[in-house]
């Protein structure tokens, strides 16, 4: 909330980006909003096109052509992205917000070794002689893992495996000491075990570090095991925000709830039988309604209205009429009379659950 | 139970028994490649199992334990280098056996839009199984029968692959494989590259399509959690080996082999209660290559477990309990909860 000590490192308002192609404008990203407190981590999951790698890409100004940024705003440490230069851009990029990028395979440059492109890294944005930048090296990959560092670094990324590659990465991520971590499906290329292990292993280096962590995922039980908050994205919208442990265990959005439920587990539960009929909406018509309403078990004539997102308990947002309706007559524990008050209406605040 | 790899785990199942594999082996000989010598690499290495009837038989394992190789082994594509697979007692491998199990042994491939054939339209794609057996007429017939029981409407048979959603494509992958009325579908990875939702979709789909057919699956998957919905048993493979074969009920009672017990501990449960706090098994370092499998048993060089026996005596695959078997020294005696003494609770 509001009265959250933790100073702000990024915040994301009514950012929209589209991709204009020949046949027709893709509505990939419409009106995202959050706040990540600094040292805090936020999981943005979601089925693919989603919107939630576009979202990540607009942050970081990566967003390819024919992709554009077409309004919002996107504030980092103070400062408004959407206005800086590519040069200022690129001096952040790397430096100050690092990217976990999904696929180590093709992430590292199969020509040159990784003591190179380490030091590539480090040096795009800091004066460092050859061997302080070594040392700096070295050290980084023995905090990932890697064993025997200062003999790895005359290696090619073909001699390491999957696993190994990904723990590179993120050592050129950390070797900067960025204030925010972006890692796009940061194991989606791994096999289960080792999965496991990065993921322990980021989540250490996140909290060693004091970095922000901005995760990407499709995967449920890597949100559980790493995030404290959770967005859930659907057809370029969040329509579900709050802590993880809130939103694992009573989603507020049918979305939310059925995604949660279709996704298979091994403790106990199999209960396949929740299933999502149906795709998702086609992003090339602009939306109408609730995007889910097709889909939705919930849906009622209303949702042919686009629903607001609405904090409707504390620290808890979400974009669905019916949702909205019985969170506020359920016997859910409501804001204090004194906090909404001082709260203006209008506030997207994405507070941290105490 | 003395010699595993000759005496297979044999369900006392009721059920009729439609394929066996017999000590199975498929080594891929070395080449002699710019400059350096590879060894022979030993893909799948003395596998035992039958299938029965209207299971769906789910093979767990992680990148390069030899599970795509098995299925290619199952279907005829590879001719194994020992042992034999029997289809309801016919060898499939036979010279000429190819011509006369075509249709009986379907595969469906974890990438969809490159197992269908770009420049023909879905529903010739899916009638093909059935040539040689109907007639022109009779093949489209059934074809688009079989695409409306998936859920493809006839005139979505008629468009081009890439017209097709990768749902959709999978949906007629499935098709094409049911089509001809097989004795064993083998899914190699059919549903991993799917979103959680479409999964979800397709597992109901395939349930429903066995009950309809009796048709056996064997389900082959890096994912424990979906092998788990599936599966009515699962072999866990390691290097090559099955390490690990129970009945999926028999889960929840608890793996007996390490690996399979770090496998089930690296599965990311969705529900941050469970998930924080947990510590996981660290298993050291990566899997050996497959051209150079240790030793003795093939996990011994990262067991947390591992004694001085395990480095040179292989263990074989021997009956724990009803219908569970392990290929361990050491199964029945390890410490009962999966963590080492020191780790936290689950």
């Amino acid at each position: 909330m509001t009265l959250d000590p933790v100073p702000v490192v990024l915040s994301v308002r009514d950012l929209t980006s589209r991709f204009f192609l020949p046949t027709g404008v893709v509505h990939a990203v419409e009106r995202v909003s959050f706040e990540l407190h600094a040292g805090r981590s936020l999981g943005i999951v979601g089925e693919s096109g989603c919107g939630k790698t576009a979202t990540v890409m607009s942050v970081l100004r990566l967003l390819p052509a024919p992709g554009r940024i077409v309004g919002g705003h996107i504030t980092f440490e103070g400062r408004e992205l959407l206005d800086l230069s590519d040069e200022e851009m690129r001096r952040i990029r790397g430096a100050r917000i690092a990217l976990i990028p999904q696929n180590p395979g093709s992430a590292l440059n199969p020509v040159l070794t990784i003591g190179w492109q380490l030091r590539e890294a480090l040096q795009a944005h800091q004066e460092l002689s050859r061997t302080e930048a070594r040392d700096r090296i070295v050290e980084v990959l023995d905090l990932t893992g890697i064993p025997d560092p200062q003999h790895q670094l005359d290696r090619y990324p073909h001699e390491f495996s999957g696993g190994m590659k990904q723990r590179i990465l993120i050592a050129m991520a950390i070797a900067n000491h960025p204030a925010l971590l972006v890692a796009d499906e940061p194991t989606t290329a791994l096999d289960t075990t080792m999965q496991a292990k990065v993921l322990e292993l980021m989540s250490e280096l996140v909290d060693s570090f004091e970095m922000t962590l901005m995760l990407i995922t499709h995967n449920m039980g890597v949100v559980a095991s790493v995030c404290e908050r959770v967005a859930v994205m659907y057809a370029g919208q969040i329509v579900e925000m709050g802590s993880a442990s809130d939103l694992f265990r009573a989603p507020l959005h049918p979305y939310s709830d059925l995604l949660l439920g279709s996704t298979p587990r091994l403790d106990g539960r199999r209960s396949a039988e929740r299933v999502i009929e149906g795709k998702p909406p086609d992003l090339m018509m602009a939306p109408t309604g609730c995007s889910f309403r097709d889909r939705c078990p919930l849906a009622e004539p209303g949702c042919a209205e686009p629903p607001p997102f609405l904090e409707v308990v504390e620290g808890r947002h979400v974009r669905c009429w019916v949702a909205q309706r019985d969170t506020s007559s359920r016997d859910l524990p409501r804001r204090s009379p004194a906090r909404s008050a001082a709260e203006p209406s209008t506030s997207t605040d994405d507070g941290e659950p105490s | 139970m003395t010699q595993a790899s000759h005496v297979g785990p044999v369900p006392d199942l009721p059920g009729n028994v439609v394929l066996a594999a017999r000590d199975v082996k498929k080594h891929f000989k070395g080449r002699r490649g710019l400059g350096r010598r590879h060894g022979t690499v030993y893909a799948v290495d003395g596998v035992t199992f039958e299938l029965n009837e209207g299971e769906t038989f789910g093979l767990v394992g992680e990148s390069g334990c030899g599970k795509s190789t098995l299925a290619r082994l199952l279907v005829g594509l590879y001719a194994p280098t020992a042992g034999t697979i029997l289809l309801h007692g016919e060898v499939v491998n036979a010279a000429g056996a190819g011509q006369r199990l075509r249709g009986r042994l379907q595969m469906v491939f974890q990438d969809p839009a490159g197992s269908l054939d770009p420049r023909r339209r879905v529903v010739d794609s899916v009638a093909e199984p059935l040539i040689g057996s109907r007639a022109r007429k009779e093949r489209r017939a059934a074809a688009v029968e079989m695409l409306e029981r998936v859920g493809l409407k006839a005139e979505l048979g008629d468009r081009y692959p890439h017209q097709l959603s990768g749902g959709q494509q999978q949906r007629a992958c499935i098709a094409r494989a049911l089509v001809a009325d097989p004795a064993i579908v083998v899914l190699d990875e059919a549903l991993s590259s799917l979103d959680v939702s479409l999964q979800a979709q397709m597992m109901s789909l395939l349930r429903d399509l066995q009950a309809e057919f009796r048709s056996t699956y064997v389900f082959i998957t890096h994912d424990l959690a979906t092998a788990f919905e599936l599966s009515t048993r699962i072999a866990i493979m390691y290097l090559g080996d099955i390490v690990e074969l129970l009945p999926a009920d028999a889960f929840r009672q608890g793996t007996l082999h390490p690996y399979s017990r770090a496998l089930v501990e690296a599965v990311l449960v969705p529900d941050p209660a469970v998930q924080r706090g947990r510590k996981l098994i660290q298993l050291s370092g990566d899997v050996p290559s497959a051209s150079l499998p240790p030793p003795g048993c093939r996990f011994h060089t990262r067991c947390p477990y591992a004694q001085e026996r395990c480095s040179h005596d292989r263990p074989p695959l021997v009956q724990h309990r009803a219908e569970h078997w392990v290929a361990c020294h050491f199964a029945g005696a390890l410490p009962p909860r999966a963590e080492p003494p020191t780790s936290g609770s689950l």
